[in-house]
């Protein structure tokens, strides 16, 4: 199996072993050895999901890269994180992936699959589109943030609420949920910013950056 | 008192019982527990406060957290840097400026000709009294010090604030390569004197 390696904050070095990886399109930034780099329609998902993809417009162009050597992957300067999926599902904006290795599957999610109208308002709030994607399995996946990317554990006891510009993905047994904080300030022009939340409530763990989109 | 952490150098932890934090409006990333956020009308500083400001547009969109829980802050990626004061007075450019306790007292003085060369306005902001203020800068945050014997200069788009006993005073280094366009792109200076520290940025704005 391909193994992360994260060389600086930035960068992340991936060995492939005759494997296969995905990532980002152009952001290989070298490799050694023999190493193949072909544009991936399919991103491991099928036509289906291609369909899906094109439809949503939660569209990432992929490339896949296959062989055996080192890979180095980065982009525009954004602090790369590596992620371990171990069994579970991770959810994850798709300007956010760099890069996950073929054992993972892929998917599109329809926000409003997984809460409702909630779903729906937190797609539209936070200007990410009404998809989401989704890597399901037991692999790696390298993401991207605007400064650090932080993980908030969540827990029974500590909802956890998030600005919807500053989510990244989140990973767990999780409900989502928006939280509006309106008041009379905020319809006279006078809001604080902070007038709506994600609101992530059961076990696991939220991923947001230090920048807002 | 609230109790300020870097949980990285990117992000501000803010931990609240029952008290009340000013920030910049739209940088909360992230809370737990019940937190209210308001538009800060006045910023602390009573009316009058608020009308120097609007007309000095030195003016600053805060907002004001209260509740018990804690919150995270961040802007745009930028270093954030947490500034103890002890009863000083902290003078600092708006723009750099993330959040501070509701125990200091905030005000707006006269930059003078350094505001008008920096393009930061003519004013800056001063901070006083007990309490923890968390500064942004575009890389990390760089104290240096400043004693009777060793002045300091520094360039106007990388000031940040200053600290301490301090004079300022603007320099001007203009010959005649500045008039035909050739300068070197560092005519002008802010000269610091007296005792205390001054903050910078290694990014000119």
């Amino acid at each position: 199996m391909p193994a992360y390696q994260q060389i600086n904050e930035k960068m992340v070095e991936v060995q492939l072993n005759n494997e296969e990886i995905f990532a980002k399109k152009g952001a290989m930034i070298s490799y050694q050895g023999e190493v193949q780099f072909s544009r991936s329609f399919l991103g491991g998902q099928g036509v289906q999901s291609l369909a899906m993809r094109a439809v949503t417009n939660e569209g990432y162009a992929l490339m896949v890269a296959k062989g055996t050597g080192k890979v180095y992957y980065a982009f525009n300067g954004l602090f790369v994180t590596i992620i371990p999926v171990r069994g579970e599902t991770l959810y994850i904006e798709s300007d956010n992936l760099l890069a996950f290795d073929a054992r993972l599957t892929a998917g599109t999610m329809f926000l409003g699959n997984q809460g409702g109208v909630a779903g729906i308002v937190r797609g539209a709030a936070s200007g990410q589109g009404l998809f989401t994607t989704t890597l399901q399995g037991t692999g790696e996946v390298a993401i991207l943030s605007d400064g650090n990317c932080i993980g908030l554990p969540v827990t029974n006891a500590v909802p956890v609420c998030v600005d919807p510009q500053a989510y990244i993905g989140h990973t767990g047994q999780l409900d989502t949920s928006i939280v509006t904080d309106l008041n009379w300030k905020t319809f006279v022009g006078q809001a604080s910013g902070e007038s709506y939340q994600m609101k992530f409530s059961g076990t696991g763990t939220v991923y947001i950056q230090a920048s807002e989109r | 008192m609230t109790s300020f952490r870097n949980n990285t150098d990117r992000l501000l932890e803010v931990t609240l019982q029952g008290e009340k934090v000013l920030a910049i409006a739209g940088a909360m990333v992230a809370y737990t527990g019940s937190v209210k956020f308001e538009k800060s009308l006045l910023g602390g500083e009573g009316i009058f406060g608020a009308i120097k400001r609007k007309v000095t547009s030195e003016g600053m969109q805060m907002m004001q957290a209260s509740g018990t829980g804690t919150v995270y802050f961040a802007h745009n990626a930028a270093e954030i840097t947490i500034i103890p004061l002890g009863g000083e007075k902290l003078t600092i450019e708006s723009s750099s400026l993330l959040a501070y306790d509701t125990t200091l007292k905030t005000g707006t003085s006269f930059a003078g000709l350094r505001g008008a060369a920096s393009g930061q306005g003519l004013f800056s902001t001063t901070v006083e009294g007990n309490g923890s203020i968390a500064v942004i800068s575009k890389g990390n945050l760089i104290m240096l010090a400043v004693t009777p014997s060793s002045p300091l200069r520094v360039d106007p788009d990388a000031f940040v604030g200053f600290k301490g006993d301090i004079k300022q005073e603007f320099v001007f280094d203009v010959n005649w390569r500045t008039m035909v366009g050739q300068s070197s792109g560092e005519s002008y200076q802010h000269k610091f004197t007296g005792t205390g520290v001054v903050f910078i940025q290694p990014a000119e704005r």
